[in-house]
């Protein structure tokens, strides 16, 4: 009894304190805060950028679509990590399938990331080079971009980008079980 | 306000974390080759340094530590002001009991990659990767379960380091753990526990579990007095002297089961969940009780002395190179064991199928159908296959399938064995292969046959739920756990009607299945659009009967000798407390064996739980004619003497027995309360520690303890013992949850029952009320 009476006065602490919070936020459609994206933390998308990266998160309450933004600014040019997470609850698969149909390459299968993965190449936009992975993890759908606007980055070189792109999509399945 | 010196320091620090390299997650072999092996160092022979080179690796380390300190510094600087200390400053790393040399958290830079071993040690490396080790933490069926405790309303990531001490013990050190973390996790998730975590171990704790470790700064050489070199060194270094690489990381302990117990021991703490010391699973006490450590006297079998390494690292010829090897052998570092699900998951079709080949090899468990009992008899048709019998059309039988853990050094199903399911599938077959009976069969949907008997468990919640999600934290009772420990055996019944116009002959088929993990765990791990998991048959036996007569036939080479057919039996009986039953077969095997003294001591353990004093004393007394230094009698006689007010005998007995099994829990925890009934408080202390460095979680020793200590002035150690003494013992309220969920659930109801029935005869007469 004293360990369920404790139990309560603290999850009613953390209302307490989080309502506040919660009515803050309220004020604005859309919640933006860095280092808040629950799928990776700003350390580790540095990491995979080769340096020091800003994030930004964007959740609403309306949309079943999230996403952060990891962006790294080199001296001459941008790198950036985006993750996408839409949560289908009808037919899961069925919105990985119509996902996957945004790949301008013939999607690669990548093994042993969440339900079913998928890598191609990211051509959409010639003054960039880049690499997607969509995935899936149970009923949500994960979009992951690297895109550098470096000509001829020296880090995220095709390999290292093919590379980086599978460690990003284990750490988001990861975080998404 | 950060000096600036500092933050150039923490801003040069996180960028080396976040410029770890990385490497390809599935592939198995390091990309680099071996540098050159000098001759010296091929024949094992120290290479003699120059006052030059000795010169220069003094550099070497002084440099290296200058690095590592400074790292350290800058890294804690960037990791501390933002860390959550759930537990306290100086608790960072609670509910996990690992620690860390130093002050602070260590930077993950600090462990030298896999990869970097890897150069060297190719065949570990990639061993390693298809591993368990190397996937501890990254795989869905970890991660599911410990994503529930990070979002958990009232617990969160800090109490994650409770598994994570263990699963990914580089991200708990490093302070990843915590809600704004700035730690780059993307190496260290992807290798869980890499080589440098256990060969960086410098001591063991205790063996308490839960990761009862201190990591030392890593290091893969030490200098010519000893000196640990932190960090990576270049290869020449290492080859020039392998015995210093040997000392920086091969510590003794890396070969003892006590340094496994560090993580496959574990209990649920009450900073975890809020509520008490809770035993989750412990395979190294299991082995401890078994044959295989020696340590016991009171098995029913005996044993060659096998530690854990020896099941699970067998030494195996090297395929690629592989500097660490002996004879062109090394220690396998796939640690084959039962899980197929990762390799499965993973495409790891090596690993999978050296884990299946491994389930399968060992002599691990014997099933025997070892006996027929037909419906309104008493007589038992047994030993199947040395008895005669006739059987009938329209027969109502039972069969009698007796399932022995014979060689496992731990129980079936060991550990998190909520998640894992083994189980008996046993089948009737007439001769055109129609099932007349069938237990155990896998739904469509891949679910288990609620009612097959299966070596699991069922943790419940104060809610009386069942924990199908593995989180712990909720954990307040098990409902039932029918897990077999090490040597012993348990007895399965069935139940089942011949047809009336059977004509040939009927097969009676028991088979021990194993999945890991359990159905609908996969399914909360995935949904249920994943791919069916493996079950392995560990073990199978299969019999013929014909309608009308049948003979005694040949034994399968497989097969146990009568005697301990029967004496499997007598074990099994004596478990689901049917004593009389358990006396008559342990008598059968005196009938065959009248020179086996531990036939005669398993009937008099069986009459003293029994409580039938006087015929366990003759029986004892015969034990120890045939063997006057059976440990294992003379504990017994012990008990009986203590029964009979012979004091002094019964301290001889266990003395005795202490003397020649110094690490018995049970002759030490028993000496130690006769001491303490004689008021020779010395001497029981003495025996109740000793006891605790076996077994810290002994609650008789911290019973007494606790009151001896206090009769010895010595109030804080006292304090202590009560304290554990109270954690650790069952929540007197804990059955309550059990029966809640058993109330609800009567197909689980019946197996928690010692004895019981799977039958389908329930069904057909409405009125038999012992079917399942």
């Amino acid at each position: 009894m004293a360990i369920e009476r404790a139990e309560r006065s603290r999850f009613l602490l953390r209302i307490a304190t989080a309502v506040p919070g919660i009515l803050l936020l309220g004020l604005s459609a859309d919640a933006f805060a860095a280092n808040t994206c629950p799928w990776m933390n700003e350390a580790s998308a540095s990491g995979l950028l080769g340096g020091n990266a800003k994030g930004a998160y964007i959740a609403t309450s309306q949309s079943p679509t999230a996403s952060c933004t990891f962006t790294q600014q080199a001296a001459d040019g941008t790198r950036t990590l985006r993750i996408v997470v839409t949560r289908f609850e009808d037919d899961p698969h069925a919105g990985f399938t119509k996902r996957k149909m945004a790949c301008q390459s013939e999607p690669t299968p990548l093994k042993a990331i969440g339900n079913e993965t998928v890598v191609c190449a990211l051509n959409d936009d010639s003054s960039s080079e880049g690499i997607r992975a969509i995935g899936r993890v149970r009923d949500q759908v994960f979009e992951i971009m690297i895109i550098t606007s470096l000509a001829d980055d020296p880090i995220l070189t095709e390999s290292a980008l093919k590379s980086q792109i599978k460690a990003a999509a284990e750490q988001v399945s990861g975080n998404l079980f | 306000m950060k000096k600036p010196a500092s933050a150039v320091c923490s801003v040069l620090a996180l960028t080396s974390i976040c410029l770890l390299p990385l490497f390809s997650q599935q592939q198995t072999t390091p990309a680099t080759s071996a540098p050159e092996y000098g001759s010296n160092a091929s024949k094992g022979v120290p290479a003699e340094d120059t006052p030059a080179q000795r010169e220069e690796l003094g550099r070497l380390k002084a440099k290296a530590e200058e690095i590592n300190a400074a790292d350290r510094a800058a890294h804690n600087e960037a990791v501390t002001p933002s860390y959550n200390f759930h537990y306290g400053k100086a608790n960072p790393f609670v509910p996990g009991n690992i620690t860390v040399q130093g002050e602070g958290f260590i930077q993950p830079g600090a462990f030298p990659s896999a990869q970097y071993c890897g150069t060297c040690h190719q065949d570990a490396y990639s061993q390693w990767r298809q591993a368990l080790h190397s996937n501890s933490f990254r795989t869905p069926f970890y991660r599911t379960s410990v994503n529930l405790l990070i979002r958990d309303q009232t617990r969160g990531i800090a109490f994650a380091r409770f598994c994570d001490s263990c699963h990914n013990p580089i991200a708990v050190l490093s302070g990843g753990l915590t809600e704004d973390s700035k730690v780059n996790r993307s190496q260290m998730d992807s290798d869980g526990l890499t080589c440098m975590t256990c060969h960086s171990v410098v001591s063991l704790d205790s063996t308490n579990g839960n990761a009862s470790v201190e990591m030392g700064i890593p290091s893969v050489i030490v200098d010519e007095k000893g000196n640990r070199i932190p960090g990576e060194v270049p290869f020449a270094e290492i080859l020039r002297h392998p015995e210093r690489h040997s000392k920086a990381v091969m510590h003794d302990f890396l070969h003892k089961p006590e340094f496994c117990a560090a993580c496959h021991k574990a209990n649920l703490p009450a900073t975890l969940n809020d509520y008490k010391f809770i035993r989750a699973f412990t395979a190294y006490d299991e082995w401890q009780q078994s044959k295989f450590s020696q340590r016991n006297p009171l098995t029913f079998y005996t044993g060659d002395f096998t530690t854990c390494q020896g099941c699970h690292m067998k030494r195996n010829p090297v395929t690629l190179t592989e500097y660490g090897a002996k004879n062109g052998t090394f220690a396998s570092h796939r640690w084959l064991a039962g899980n197929t699900a990762v390799p499965f998951y993973y495409g790891f079709d090596d690993q999978l199928k050296k884990t299946i080949e491994f389930l399968r090899s060992g002599n691990y468990l014997n099933v025997d159908i070892f006996a027929l009992k037909k419906q309104g008899e008493d007589q038992l048709i047994a030993p199947l296959g040395r008895a005669s019998y006739t059987l009938a059309p329209n027969d109502a039988m039972e069969a009698y399938v007796v399932i022995q853990n014979k060689n496992i050094g731990h129980s079936l199903i060991p550990e998190v064995r909520d998640l894992y399911e083994a189980w008996t599938k046993f089948t009737v077959k007439d001769a055109s292969g129609n099932e007349i009976y069938h237990s155990g069969f896998l739904k469509p949907d891949g679910m288990l046959d609620p009612r097959a008997h299966s070596f699991t468990n069922r943790p419940v919640t104060d809610e009386g739920d069942f924990v199908d999600s593995h989180k712990v934290w909720t954990i307040h009772s098990v409902a039932y756990d029918n897990s077999v420990q090490a040597g012993r055996s348990v007895l399965v019944r069935y139940q089942f009607r011949l047809p009336a116009d059977i004509r040939g002959p009927v097969t009676l088929t028991a088979k021990v299945n194993y999945r890991h993990l359990r159905q609908s765990y996969l399914n909360n791990i995935f949904g249920t659009d994943h791919p069916a998991y493996p079950v392995v048959e560990l073990s199978s036996r299969t019999r013929v009967l014909q309608i009308g007569e049948n003979r005694p036939e040949a034994p399968d080479p497989a097969d146990n000798p009568d005697w301990m057919r029967w004496n499997n039996l007598g074990i099994a009986l004596l478990d689901q407390f049917q004593y009389a039953e358990a006396v008559e077969a342990f008598t059968e095997v005196i009938k065959l064996r009248n020179d086996y003294a531990d036939a005669y001591t398993n009937v008099a353990l069986t009459e003293i739980v029994w409580e039938k004093y006087d015929s366990a004393r003759m029986a004892i007394r015969k034990a120890l004619m045939l063997n006057p230094n059976s440990a294992r009698a003379l504990y017994y006689d012990g008990l009986l003497q203590r029964r009979a007010g012979n004091t002094e005998q019964e301290i001889a007995d266990f003395k005795k027995v202490v003397e020649m099994f110094p690490q018995s829990r049970d002759a030490r925890r028993e000496l130690g309360i006769t001491y303490y009934q004689q008021q020779d408080e010395h001497d029981a202390m003495e025996q109740f520690e000793a006891l605790q460095q076996i077994d810290p979680d002994d609650l008789t020793a911290h019973y007494n303890l606790s009151i001896l200590y206090r009769r010895m002035g010595m109030t804080k150690q006292a304090a202590d013992q009560q304290a554990m003494f109270i954690d650790k013992k069952v929540d007197p309220g804990a059955p309550t949850y059990s029966l809640n969920y058993l109330r609800s659930h009567p197909e689980i109801s019946t197996e928690s029952i010692p004895w019981h029935m799977h039958s389908d005869i329930l069904n057909e007469a409405k009125g038999l009320d012992h079917g399942n």
